[in-house]
């Protein structure tokens, strides 16, 4: 269902007030501007807790006023406005600025017009009953106001528009120009015979027309367009009249009709007319709202509490339906799961008929490869010194004069090794990735010439043609001098002596080599 | 618009109504996201198990194969001490017997206490896990020949060993003196001696 709006129809002499659902007028009620009233209408409002009020003032103290304004927006805007209607408008409580157009000059200033309830004391009585009940009041809106809707729909084009209409109240007269509010008045029907109507008309119009030109709205030379809203036949017979005399062009147009198009019983119209203006406040045609904030405030309340509600709701849908989600998907996995649990079995089953005929093995298949595997290249790594010996042997051969003192050899992760260190398979390295991904075969070999007489030329040349010897057999990689006979850098101390050869305080010609050998893998060995 | 406090406690009830069910759905969100998580990683763990169970069934006849070609090889590494317990007696003997076979000169021995190992120069060691034990060698020697005779003789044994090191020295100013049986050079070995231990074999160590 709908929700429930209560609108209201304040006029000098009573209140109407009816529930909608939405665009449907459910019931209405009057009443009375008077104390009896008041209680009526209190209960009324007990009986409707927390609608949202819309209260229409049908009032016959109202002003208008025409103003242009620099053209401003936001926050300067509602500054602007805010001191113009504290000056127009000081001693009044509802009071607003209602945008009518731009200007179409340079300036494009904006045009408004600042409207107010001169005199709110036939309202007053009914705000004190809907704020003591905490009824959340919407706003409050003139009549006339919403009149121009009226207009609108009927899509009457007339630039200047005497829209006459005769309600609860009296004859209520709004001109319009080219289709937006300027000014509009009541006038009380006090006492009017029916045979004396034409005449009211005729004078209130009259009125009205000198008014609006004495504001300078229209001149004696405007062509006004006079539109009646007739409710009964009576209506025509004064149009006529008016034209008649005032040389004024008349429309009448029908009420029930138009009724009828916006959604309302056309007999209720008849009796109450002003139910069409708050049908047309119901189906959302809402103007300007002249309450002040702290009127309204219970209102705002209430917008800010279903904020609030909605909020939490749409929280706990989007919580729900993520959470709901998650689950629905944990459910699938565990679904899955099991499915997948009784493959797995079924696998397990098939594997096991398999296995029956497989020989009897202690480790599973892959253990047993990785073992052989791992026997195999420990078996590449079979080396012994022998080879070495005998390059070393072979590049001695045509040199006699060298004598071996000291050969270390070494199986190792890495050839930067130097001969003060451990081979680094012996070191921690060798449980580090640091290490190479093979063992190299590399020496030192501390080695002297025999006999040396003192000719260290002659050494140098013999060392190197030992070194020449090693390195011309293809398993080795690489020689080094380490240490020479004789140290000829200029950057180190060189001393020794002259004496005779065959001295005893001779020096020996010591040397010092290192040796690395190319990767050869012996054959494994299963 | 301000706000009273008088406005402020009108929206109380809301806000903690909002609060609330923040709290409540968050919890439930979270517990549910908890448990589809759950779900996933053993979904995952499943997946992987039935495609292990699968792989390992497609492949049975090439585990049949392997189980047939290397079981043998295996139970061989097995009988030469390769895998399992060092057989340190035997592989004493072996040395005692290289000794007086080739008529050496002494020999001292040691080996050290085993530990465990993962060299960067062997392969993927799967279950099993790799020791050594490192043995010193020290011996004189009549001639260099001696040492290849015995590190010759050492690898003719069946357990894996790695001659890590070896380091032959002459005395500085000596002369071979071919007449006498006397010793000419001193040499010293490192040897590691390599064993695999299945992993049911760990705890015993």
């Amino acid at each position: 269902m709908a929700a429930a709006k209560l609108i209201l129809c304040a006029s000098n002499q009573r209140l109407i007030a009816g529930i909608w659902y939405g665009t449907k007028l459910h019931h209405f009620e009057t009443f009375d501007n008077h104390e009896a009233g008041y209680e009526a209408f209190d209960q009324f409002l007990k009986q409707h807790p927390q609608v949202n009020v819309y209260m229409i003032a049908d009032a016959i103290e109202e002003e208008y006023r025409l103003e242009s304004l620099p053209h401003t927006t936001g926050s300067a805007r509602a500054e602007l406005l805010e001191r113009k209607l504290n000056q127009f408008n000081r001693n009044n409580l509802f009071r607003t600025a209602h945008f009518i157009q731009q200007d179409k000059d340079k300036r494009r200033d904006d045009q408004f017009l600042f409207v107010a309830l001169n005199n709110a004391d036939f309202i007053q009585g009914w705000m004190s009953i809907i704020q003591a009940n905490q009824m959340p009041l919407v706003g409050l809106y003139l009549l006339p106001m919403i009149s121009q809707y009226t207009v609108q729909q009927m899509k009457l084009a007339a630039p200047n528009i005497l829209l006459c209409e005769r309600l609860s109240s009296g004859l209520r007269q709004t001109y319009l120009s080219h289709g937006r509010l300027r000014m509009s008045r009541l006038a009380p029907m006090v006492d009017v015979k029916p045979n004396q109507m034409a005449y009211f008309y005729l004078v209130e119009i009259e009125k009205t027309r000198l008014y609006l030109q004495s504001q300078r709205f229209v001149t004696d030379q405007t062509e006004l367009q006079l539109v009646m809203p007739s409710l009964d036949d009576a209506s025509a017979v004064i149009g006529k009249s008016i034209s008649q005399e005032q040389s004024m062009e008349c429309k009448i147009v029908d009420s029930l009709a138009y009724a009828k198009n916006i959604n309302i019983a056309p007999e209720l119209v008849v009796k109450h007319p002003e139910l069409l203006h708050m049908q047309l406040l119901a189906n959302g045609h809402i103007p300007d709202n002249l309450a002040p904030e702290q009127l309204t405030k219970a209102y705002r309340l209430s917008n800010v509490k279903q904020g609030i509600y909605v909020a939490t709701i749409l929280i706990v849908l989007i919580g729900l339906l993520v959470a709901g989600y998650n689950v629905w998907q944990g459910k699938q996995h565990k679904q899955t799961i099991a499915q997948l649990a009784q493959d797995t079995q079924q696998q397990h089953m098939r594997y096991e008929a398999v296995a029956k005929d497989f020989p009897d093995t202690p480790i599973p298949s892959a253990d047993l490869k990785n073992a052989v595997d791992m026997a195999q290249a420990i078996g590449r790594y079979q080396h012994t010194p022998e080879t070495l010996m005998r390059i070393v042997s072979a590049a001695l051969a045509p040199i006699p004069e060298i004598g071996i003192d000291r050969l270390r050899w070494l199986q190792t992760s890495t050839i930067d090794i130097a001969d003060t260190e451990q081979s680094t398979a012996n070191s921690g390295a060798v449980n580090t990735a640091a290490g190479g991904d093979t063992l190299r075969q590399v020496a030192f070999v501390n080695a002297e010439l025999l006999n040396f007489d003192g000719d260290y030329r002659a050494a140098l040349t013999t060392v190197n043609r030992f070194v020449s010897n090693l390195r011309a057999n293809v398993n080795v990689e690489q020689v080094t001098v380490l240490q020479e006979p004789v140290n000829v850098s200029s950057f180190a101390n060189l001393q020794g002596t002259t004496n005779d050869e065959n001295t005893t305080a001779r020096a020996p010609a010591v040397f010092k080599l290192k040796i690395v050998l190319k990767p050869t893998l012996s054959e494994p060995q299963p | 618009m301000k706000l009273t406090q008088q406005d402020w406690q009108r929206l109380q009830p809301p806000l903690l109504g909002m609060g609330l069910a923040l709290v409540l759905v968050g919890l439930l969100a979270f517990y549910a996201e908890d448990y589809q998580s759950q779900q996933a990683a053993a979904l995952q763990v499943q997946q992987a198990e039935f495609n292990q169970a699968r792989q390992k069934y497609m492949s049975s006849g090439q585990e049949r194969e392997t189980i047939a070609h290397y079981l043998p090889l295996y139970q061989a590494l097995i009988s030469q001490g390769f895998v399992g317990e060092e057989q340190r007696i035997e592989w004493i003997a072996q040395l005692r017997q290289i000794h007086m076979q080739h008529k050496l000169f002494s020999i001292q021995y040691q080996i050290g206490e085993q530990e465990k190992i993962n060299p960067t120069y062997l392969p993927n060691m799967g279950n099993f896990s790799l020791h050594r034990s490192i043995m010193k060698l020290d011996m004189d020697l009549l001639h260099e020949e001696d040492l290849l005779t015995l590190l010759n003789g050492l690898q003719q044994q069946t357990a894996p060993l790695i001659i890590r090191e070896c380091e032959i020295n002459r005395p500085i100013g000596s002369k071979i003196n071919t007449t006498l049986l006397t010793n000419n050079a001193k040499a010293r070995c490192e040897i590691d001696w390599i064993t695999l231990r299945e992993p049911h074999q760990e705890g015993g160590t």
